[in-house]
């Protein structure tokens, strides 16, 4: 039995309308419900009965749960990676900046390449720190948003 | 049936077998079978299998072939060449896991 287009268009709506927008997971999870329905159906349930069981197992914690889960998998690698490169970004920029200052007192360096080294720091510190910083508040701020 | 927190690393390689022995599957299908083979103790939960095989493909160990069923996609998921060559090492990790596993919680017979 393969349900008709109304059924499959009510389930993609269940989908979107709970937070899939991953068109390639809407795909597979559109097939899967369809494949757990037409099972259900076949047994003599009604449409409206088997969509229920359905939603209760296959997405009992909400279809957006799978979605977030995918997308963590999919960036954890990348976000770690871009954590470390700003850490060690921040970390060269501080202590540019401090060795500038640190070496012009004992007059091991000279005015001005005490003034280049606290330009690089500071370069450096706008560059990847600041604008990582702005970045994540700003996730941070679209999150709180959607979790109203 | 066993708790979702054991199945957790052991799916990827349960999706890598199974892909090893047929040609490509669908998510649905992937489900069935693991429940058919273990006597209804697995019960791959579609919330960790949708990521896994999304996360395997784009890691380049598997591919995916669309096909249409009626009014709707049907994504199937197949090994890549990478992919297969990965098989082996997985399977013979797990395994080994499970040996380990034996050894620790198996009671040690009586010296006498």
């Amino acid at each position: 039995m393969i349900i008709d287009e109304g059924q499959v268009s009510f389930v993609r709506g269940y989908l979107i309308g709970n937070g899939i927008s991953n068109h390639s997971l809407q795909d597979d999870l559109l097939d899967h419900f369809c494949c757990v329905i037409e099972e259900d159906m076949e047994e003599g349930q009604s449409f409206d009965h088997s969509f229920s069981r359905a939603v209760e197992r296959i997405t009992p914690e909400g279809p957006e749960k799978i979605q977030k889960d995918l997308n963590y998998l999919l960036t954890i690698k990348k976000n770690i990676m871009l954590r470390k490169l700003v850490f060690i970004a921040s970390y060269i920029s501080v202590l540019t900046v401090l060795s500038g200052l640190a070496l012009r007192i004992p007059q091991i360096l000279s005015g001005n390449a005490t003034l280049l080294l606290i330009m690089v720091g500071v370069l450096l510190f706008s560059v990847t720190t600041v604008p990582y910083f702005f970045y994540d508040r700003y996730q941070k701020s679209i999150r709180e948003l959607k979790s109203e | 049936m066993y708790s979702r927190e054991l199945l957790k690393g052991i799916l990827k390689p349960i999706i890598l077998k199974l892909l090893s022995e047929n040609d490509k599957m669908y998510g649905y299908e992937i489900v069935q079978k693991v429940k058919e083979l273990s006597g209804d103790k697995i019960l791959i939960k579609e919330g960790s299998l949708y990521p896994a095989l999304h996360s395997l493909s784009s890691e380049g160990v598997l591919q995916t072939e669309s096909i249409s069923v009626g009014n709707r996609t049907r994504k199937y998921y197949k090994l890549t060449s990478s992919g297969s060559g990965q098989v082996q090492l997985a399977l013979d990790e797990l395994l080994d896991f499970a040996q380990t596993l034996k050894t620790i919680f198996e009671p040690k017979a009586a010296i006498s």
